[in-house]
């Protein structure tokens, strides 16, 4: 017993050490975005909220922030729905064509990000979609969500009673209201982590933001412009999204612990 | 027989979607992608091909420059580098997570996946500021540090599905046939983990492969890559030569894959557990 505790702390400090290298630099960041000196300087903390006001009132960093949400949102949205409609037409073909479709699903996914995003950029002068960055962004983040969607929802509805769906039918629904009223309220659970990853993999993206955004300015493309010398006031970004990271993180597991507790509560209660 | 026949239909109408008019759900999912896939990677084709000064100029000034040979080279040797180093790092992680009896797995790998909130960028600038302050300079160690932070998940997620799909039977038996617990990890879980080993690996080396940004931030003269070259010709919009030099990373992650496919074919043909 003594020494799988003992073999269970060396793991645990690993992961713990892996994890303090990974966060390090952002919590660093945190730190001295409350500090006003120009440069990161141990010796010379000078306390304040001044990268804070600046952050506020820059407007371009408001107007990236609110774009870089809004097309994470959107695309991640719009792949959710079109990927979850699809997976009841996957699974519904047979073998053949749902293994191209499954295939063709994952090329972007193991596709480098840096070719998707050029041969997106050869898409788009092809088809002559000048200034619409905003049009360009949302397909191709929407692209960038969509292979997970197939590959998180599809499992979890060849694991639902298939009879339902026929029932439905049988009953006089027609496949629409069907797929609304019967499958889709089932599936909300998997959509809701299809999305959550999309929306990751979208407000990560940096390649794809910067050939496709055709003036739109997002985080990304705001600080690739602002390089080699990055200005102060994006610690302070920085550690606005560290926070926002956090609250995502006690978020995401209060709600496991909720659902946790209401399935021991149903399975005492049986 | 007929009887037999009839049963057999009707337990696939049970178990599996009739095929019927829901096919059609899948169109706006199929014509998407054949548009934003399927298309521009034939265009990445017919520009590499047919742009600029045509096939022969655009071929002939990327293979004709030895300067582009040796980013190649130096790209896949980097991309292997990380790739193996992450591996390595990631494996007891997915290990000690799968088979240690932690109680908060979801919450960990949470930890590991939630910094991709913060954009790339701002990633990338923290540890710019990180290294400033610890006297790490840019260079080759600068670089492969900041590849492997950033790609670690990628390889720790897929390796903690293949250990915690092992049946924990096959560790036990082992055991029992008096396996010592190196021996059970060499000839169990080691075996039956090297798909999700593979997968890891094919994760991180894709996108170092092709990577840019990173290698721009905090590379040198030494360690520049194929990716920053392609990137200069998109920027430039110079889309002909910038076509071949996708091409070739295509190619090389192409084969990749096919080793890869290899290797787990390989694996499982040893199969067994013993």
């Amino acid at each position: 017993m003594v020494k799988i505790n003992t073999r269970k702390l060396v793991y645990t400090a690993f992961i713990f050490l892996v994890l303090g290298i990974i966060y390090a630099p952002i919590i660093l960041l945190f730190v001295f975005s409350f500090s006003e000196t120009p440069i990161l300087d141990v010796n010379n903390f000078r306390p304040g909220t001044g990268l804070y006001d600046e952050l506020f009132r820059n407007s371009d960093i408001r107007e990236a922030v609110i774009n870089t949400f809004v097309i994470a949102i959107v695309s991640g949205i719009t792949a959710t729905f079109i990927g979850t409609v699809a997976c009841v037409g996957i699974l519904a073909m047979r073998k053949r064509s749902r293994g191209f479709v499954m295939t063709l699903n994952q090329i972007p996914l193991i596709n480098a990000t840096i070719i998707t995003s050029f041969s997106l950029v050869l898409l788009f002068t092809t088809l002559g979609m000048f200034n619409m960055g905003y049009i360009r962004l949302i397909l191709s983040h929407t692209l960038l969500c969509l292979p997970v969607v197939a590959l998180v929802v599809l499992p979890k509805l060849r694991s639902l009673d298939q009879n339902l769906f026929e029932a439905a039918q049988d009953l006089g629904a027609r496949p629409l209201r069907a797929l609304f009223t019967i499958i889709i309220p089932q599936l909300i659970p998997a959509m809701f982590i299809a999305f959550i990853l999309g929306f990751t993999f979208s407000l990560d993206d940096f390649i794809i933001t910067q050939y496709n955004n055709d003036g739109v300015r997002t985080i990304s493309t705001l600080i690739y412009s602002a390089r080699p010398v990055i200005p102060p006031v994006f610690r302070a970004l920085s550690a606005m999204m560290f926070g926002f990271v956090v609250l995502m993180v006690i978020v995401i597991n209060v709600a496991m612990w909720r659902q946790n507790k209401k399935r021991k509560k149903l399975k005492g209660g049986a | 027989m007929k009887q037999k026949q009839k049963k057999e239909k009707a337990t696939k109408q049970r178990t599996s979607f009739r095929p019927n008019n829901k096919v059609w759900f899948a169109a706006p999912f199929v014509i998407f992608l054949m548009l934003m896939v399927v298309i521009p990677l034939g265009l990445l084709f017919y520009y590499a091909f047919a742009s600029d000064g045509g096939a022969s100029a655009n071929f002939g000034h990327v293979f004709g420059t030895t300067g582009y040979m040796r980013m190649i080279g130096i790209s896949l040797g980097i991309a292997l580098f990380a790739a193996t180093i992450a591996v390595l790092i990631a494996y007891p992680i997915a290990y000690g997570l799968s088979m240690v009896g932690f109680k908060r797995v979801p919450t960990i790998l949470l930890l590991f996946i939630a910094p991709m909130w913060i954009n790339l960028l701002l990633r990338s600038f923290a540890l710019d500021q990180f290294y400033e302050l610890i006297g790490l300079g840019r260079g080759f160690w600068a670089l492969i540090i900041a590849l492997v932070i950033d790609y670690l998940p990628l390889a720790i997620l897929p390796m903690y599905v293949a250990l915690s799909g092992i049946n924990k039977k096959f560790i036990e038996a082992s055991y029992d046939l008096g396996a010592t617990r190196g021996q059970m990890f060499r000839k169990t879980v080691l075996p039956l983990s090297v798909p999700g080993i593979i997968t890891g690996f094919l994760l991180v080396f894709t996108p170092v492969m092709s990577t840019y940004f990173l290698s721009m931030y905090f590379g040198t003269n030494e360690t520049r890559m194929i990716g920053e070259m392609l990137n200069v010709y998109v920027e430039n919009h110079i889309l002909g030569i910038a076509s071949v030099i996708a091409m070739v990373i295509l190619v090389i992650i192409l084969f990749a894959f096919i080793v890869a496919n290899r290797l787990s074919k390989i694996g499982n043909k040893r199969g067994g557990v013993w």
